[in-house]
């Protein structure tokens, strides 16, 4: 008697992992938790990619680059000003200071109006999740 | 990685810019204590000299953006829900857990699936987001959550001596000592 072949681990795991992203964005039912979605999608493709560090420091460049944009336009003032950008400097693990710029990212375009927030929401929790399924189609698991 | 610039496409457009870039201070929520300390001239000419605590990022903004924008809408639908509408409200939801743990007996999930913690069991019962907002079925609710808890934590409790033989030895030496010491 045969049993067919069982899919090595990294496949599964990656099948296993874009399930459950998928399952989440497909249930949000807001902007912001689209975006929550495509934010840990994002840091969870950059984590289990064959290169994670160097994924997660270009992430972290793209995205801290968008964060000083949206905060141009948000206008925080010099206190908050300077809390995100010690945010985006602070030290750590690339992965973590990839989740801090996406954290950075989410507070930021908070602070804008709620018409262009919604926009923003949508924008990048398309555009991240984007991100996230090319990394994943790029190499993903290790 | 190319994340296009959110602004690319509107920048160029006459329709809203000026206008939400003039008034853009003031859409900004204004109810906030954050944004009204920083419209007021007087007091905050000196916003990061007393050390004005800012919530960072908008964890609290980021949830409130749904509640904000659904808030306004509940009135507008019907005058005042009824009791029977509610109660409707509360069999449908109910009806739908049902049906959910139905299925979850029958595709085999009862294998799988892993009890719900003592925490996660507290939390609905203290919730009750079955009862559909129905005072009376929520105090119910609340008060056999109560007793529930108390079974589950019990039977947990059990489970947890079952799963190990040491586990299961020791509790019956300590049994058997405590009723010899008794007798």
């Amino acid at each position: 008697m045969t049993t067919t072949k069982r899919e090595p681990r990294k496949v599964r795991s990656l099948r296993r992992r874009t399930a459950h992203h998928a399952d989440r964005a497909r249930k949000a039912s807001t902007p912001v938790e689209r975006f929550r979605a495509a934010q840990d999608a994002l840091l969870s493709a950059v984590t289990h990619s064959r290169g994670p560090g160097r994924a997660a420091r270009e992430q972290h460049a793209e995205i801290s680059e968008h964060v000083r944009r949206v905060l141009e336009r948000a206008e925080p003032n010099p206190a908050s000003a300077a809390l995100y950008d010690s945010k985006l400097n602070q030290s750590g693990t690339d992965s973590a200071r990839l989740g801090n710029a996406l954290m950075c990212l989410r507070g930021a375009i908070s602070l804008l109006s709620e018409a262009e927030r919604d926009r923003l929401f949508e924008h990048y929790a398309r555009h991240l999740g984007e991100e996230a399924q090319r990394i994943d189609a790029e190499g993903g698991d290790r | 990685m190319a994340i296009p610039d959110p602004w690319e496409g509107t920048e160029h457009d006459t329709a809203n810019p000026p206008a939400a870039a003039s008034n853009r201070g003031r859409e900004r929520e204004p109810e906030r204590d954050r944004a009204r300390a920083r419209e007021d001239p007087a007091a905050g000419g000196e916003e990061s000299e007393g050390g004005e605590v800012l919530p960072f990022p908008g964890e609290r903004q980021a949830v409130n953006t749904p509640s904000d924008r659904i808030e306004p809408r509940e009135p507008e639908g019907e005058v005042a829900p009824t009791s029977v509408a509610k109660l409707r409200t509360a069999i449908s939801a109910w009806s739908a857990e049902a049906g959910e743990t139905a299925r979850a007996a029958l595709d085999g999930s009862v294998w799988r699936a892993r009890p719900p913690s003592l925490r996660d069991i507290h939390t609905r019962a203290r919730r009750a987001e079955w009862s559909g907002g129905v005072p009376a079925l929520r105090t119910a609710g609340q008060w056999f959550g109560w007793v529930s808890l108390v079974i589950t934590a019990v039977g947990y409790a059990l489970l947890w001596l079952a799963r190990r033989p040491s586990r299961l030895v020791l509790t019956a030496a300590v049994i058997v000592l405590v009723v010899v010491l008794a007798t």
